[in-house]
């Protein structure tokens, strides 16, 4: 088994967490995991990417060519990253603020509204978990209880109250994809 | 306690394997993309677990130097910081050096030169193996490709520091050190009791204590013919890391017609483009040098007598090139492939770079 | 009566401290280096800190203090010593660290140093010898040359509108909270020498009870550098330095409460 992710967006939209969080539910699940940042001097509103991998071999380059799954979640983003799916993979976006639509034919796109569900929730903040659910759904990757464990790991003792709410959001996302 | 898996940055593996491995004292500055060491060091508050002293300093010369008080007294100290606050530190590492002090130096590096950006970078490579500071001295350096080896370097560093009494420098790149990895930490290693100091450091600078002669750790010598004498004990020093400490990893070399020479996380992006090429049926393989100086130059001169050329590659403009070349001295091609500032290559362009200088290879 | 009768124990009224080493010091006729380094070792043997005394020597006139105080050195390259001793006193919290430093190291080129350490209150001594030139390397300007002297690098005296003015550095350090006892003293005649000695023990016993940083800044002479004869250098001494830089304590506390 071997997943590579890009998911990419504008920083504080949870691009890294949600990485993180995927990363941490790879260990979980006993999986071999890198979870690479393009970082840059923004704490917010410019462009972030990272790029995930879970596999059961090894990892050599932590730096990928093309991925098996991209998540975008702007414009900037899915003009950079479309062309970079692989033949079959699949790409989720979020197409509030979206302009151009992917167009590609050799790849699953979902589009998921995980802005709309997330105002349904009542919390901004759970906008990445949205999204999760979704490519958790979409490329059936790691069991539930290594995402929630994952989760956990993520996210600071003092905010381990915001858990159900996340896990709610995750739910949410799956179904989504329906 | 027991040795713990852990998900984590680079950075914060070299932080919590420092508490772990037992040293006495970390002194820094912080400077992308490194600050998560102090600030990892500092929420870990190891003073409290291990006794080990954590200090941001007022600046990486302040820190350096730090670095050398600590290691006079015979402390197992670090320091960390990035490329400009490397350059900042040469002159202390340089002191440290001559004052036959272990202390250990981990630079991620960043692109340059000057301010330059805050992205990935190998060059540092000169600086690190090539002095840096002034005057005949070596550093050994070790290179990380993963965020377990940025662990296992500072348990490593260490002992080569004190087993020569020499400085030692990490020379990781921003990758590795920004990147998250699965980590196995090291069990916790207790602290040298100050009695031990004693025992394994009897040079040490930590007051008298009923020694009769008083230790001085000095690099001065203004008589040029005993200065000579210290520069031959140095260069007999040297001497003995490059017989004992070349450490190299080679991939898929057996039965390699062709070579790509990387260290650091480049080695990995080489490792992937090598795969791809193997399953087009060329044979080609990596050799990853692990210390960068003593370099591995036997190793690669070997190799030089099998295939028929290699291919460096590098995040800088062509800098480890050199001592390969000095290694393969002429018998084959030796190419560069390197990207700068701060821009990390992926397989596919270090393909097209062996492409474009082996066409041979790929028409077979 | 001989000689062998006058030198007996109970004639004795003085003698080479015990922790003055037997070399020759390579200080110039008439500076005051050698004075405080006598009294420096009388201060450490008073408080029987022989064995648990680290000494930091500077950069210039001052770098081979390890060759004559006969306690473990660690010599640190220019300005830095403050960030050496920083490190070994941490490291080593039971043991006693003084520096010992010029004006060109401490107030130049190791202000920051010499700042952040008083500032963070580390257990250390500074011990700080203020010529007002730099010996070592041939008499130029120091940060605390007076306006209107001459030196190599001011060969027609310092101007204000040139070089800035005459750095008191204690007063600067004497308003840092990390500072327990800033004090400024003189050497050039015995009472002097009586009042720092007796500043010099009061800033170890400070940093042996860990009450923050002590700083003892000694106005002192340079014949050669100020090209006098070493009486001449100590009357323009009384006469120049003094006023810019006025003698007595500064600041005296019970400890810094960090």
């Amino acid at each position: 088994m071997k997943e590579e992710i890009i998911i990419a967006g504008f920083g504080g939209q949870g691009v890294l967490s949600m990485g993180k969080i995927l990363a941490y539910a790879g260990l979980m699940d006993n999986l071999e995991v890198t979870w690479m940042p393009a970082y840059g001097p923004e704490q917010r509103g410019g462009t972030a990417n990272v790029t995930v991998i879970l596999s059961d071999q090894p990892i050599s380059s932590p730096v990928l060519n093309s991925y098996d799954t991209a998540v975008l979640l702007n414009q900037q983003s899915l003009d950079k990253f479309e062309s970079k799916v692989r033949p079959g993979g699949t790409l989720i976006y979020d197409p509030s603020g979206i302009h151009h639509q992917p167009e590609r034919k050799d790849i699953t796109i979902i589009p998921v509204d995980a802005l709309d569900a997330t105002l349904e929730l009542g919390n901004s903040k759970a906008y990445n978990m949205v999204l999760l659910g979704a490519l958790l759904k979409a490329r059936n990757l790691l069991s539930t209880d290594a995402v929630i464990r994952g989760l956990k790991k993520t996210l600071p003792e003092r905010h381990h109250h915001l858990i159900p709410i996340n896990e709610k959001a995750i739910e949410k996302g799956r179904e989504l994809v329906g | 306690m027991d040795e713990e898996v852990r998900l984590m940055k680079g950075n914060e593996a070299i932080a919590h394997a420092a508490i772990r491995y037992g040293y006495d004292g970390y002194f820094g500055y912080p400077i992308t993309p490194q600050s998560e060491v102090l600030e990892t060091l500092e929420a870990e508050m190891p003073w409290e677990k291990t006794g080990m002293v954590v200090l941001q300093a007022e600046s990486e010369v302040a820190a350096i130097n730090m670095i050398y008080g600590g290691a006079a007294s015979g402390k197992a100290v670090m320091t960390s910081s990035s490329s400009p606050g490397i350059s900042l530190k040469m002159e202390g590492i340089s002191y440290i050096a001559a004052s036959e002090l272990p202390a250990v130096i981990l630079n991620v590096m960043r692109g340059g030169p000057g301010l330059g950006t805050i992205q990935p970078s190998q060059a540092d490579y000169f600086q690190a193996t090539k002095g840096g500071g002034h005057g005949d001295y070596r550093l050994i350096v070790l290179s990380p490709a993963s965020v377990q080896e940025m662990a296992d370097f500072v348990g490593l560093a260490k002992d080569l520091a004190f087993k020569y009494c020499n400085p030692v420098m990490i020379l990781a790149d921003g990758i590795v050190g920004q990147m998250m990895e699965k980590v196995v930490l090291p069990p916790y290693h207790p602290r040298r009791t100050d009695e031990e100091v004693r025992q394994q450091c009897p040079w040490a600078a930590n007051g008298k204590g009923g020694r009769k002669q008083r230790n001085i750790i000095t690099s001065l010598e203004l008589d040029p013919s005993k200065m000579e004498v210290n520069n031959e004990r140095f260069q007999a020093t040297y001497k003995k890391i490059e017989e004992n400490e070349v450490r190299y990893e080679e991939f898929m070399c057996d039965d390699a017609e062709y070579l790509i020479v990387a260290f650091g996380t480049v080695a990995r992006i080489c490792r992937k483009a090598i795969e791809e090429m193997r399953a087009r049926g060329i044979k080609i393989g990596l050799i990853r040098p692990i210390t960068l100086w003593p370099f591995p130059t036997k190793a690669i001169e070997e190799l030089s007598k099998r295939v028929k050329g290699m291919l460096c590659v590098e995040l800088n403009a062509g800098q480890m090139i050199e001592d390969v070349k000095l290694a393969v001295d002429g018998r084959v091609p030796v190419y560069h492939f390197g990207r700068m500032g701060g821009i990390v290559p992926t397989p596919d362009e270090v393909e097209a770079a062996f492409q474009k200088d082996f066409p041979e290879a790929e028409n077979k | 009566m001989s000689t062998q009768d006058i030198i007996k124990e109970g004639n004795k009224v003085y003698e080479r401290p015990r922790l003055l080493t037997e070399n020759i010091t390579h200080y110039c006729p008439g500076c005051a280096h050698g004075v405080v380094h006598k009294l420096v070792a009388e201060v450490i043997d008073d408080l029987g800190l022989e064995d648990k005394t680290i000494g930091i020597s500077p950069v210039g006139c001052s770098v081979f203090a390890y060759n004559y105080i006969d306690v473990d050195w660690v010599e640190a390259a220019h300005g830095r010593a403050t960030a050496v001793a920083t490190a070994i006193s941490r490291l080593n919290p039971d043991k006693v660290v003084f520096t010992y430093q010029g004006d060109g190291d401490l107030a130049a080129i190791g202000t920051a140093e010499t700042i952040h350490a008083a500032n963070r209150g580390e257990n250390i001594v500074i011990v700080f010898i203020n010529n007002a030139i730099y010996g070592m390397t041939g008499g130029q300007m120091a940060p605390t040359t007076l306006i209107g002297q001459k030196t190599s690098t001011t060969p027609y005296g310092r101007r204000a509108d040139l070089n800035g003015f005459p750095i008191k550095i204690a007063d600067i350090l004497a308003q840092l909270d990390g500072t327990c006892y800033v004090t400024r003293q003189q050497v050039y005649n015995p009472a002097g020498v009586r009042k720092t000695k007796a500043a010099l023990k009061k800033a170890f016993q400070n940093a042996l009870a860990k009450k923050g940083t002590s700083i003892v800044e000694v106005v002192s002479n340079c014949p050669s550098g100020w090209k006098m004869t070493p009486e001449k250098a100590n009357e323009w001494l009384k006469e120049h330095m003094t006023e810019k830089y006025p003698l007595g304590d500064i600041k005296d506390t019970d400890g810094v409460n960090k």
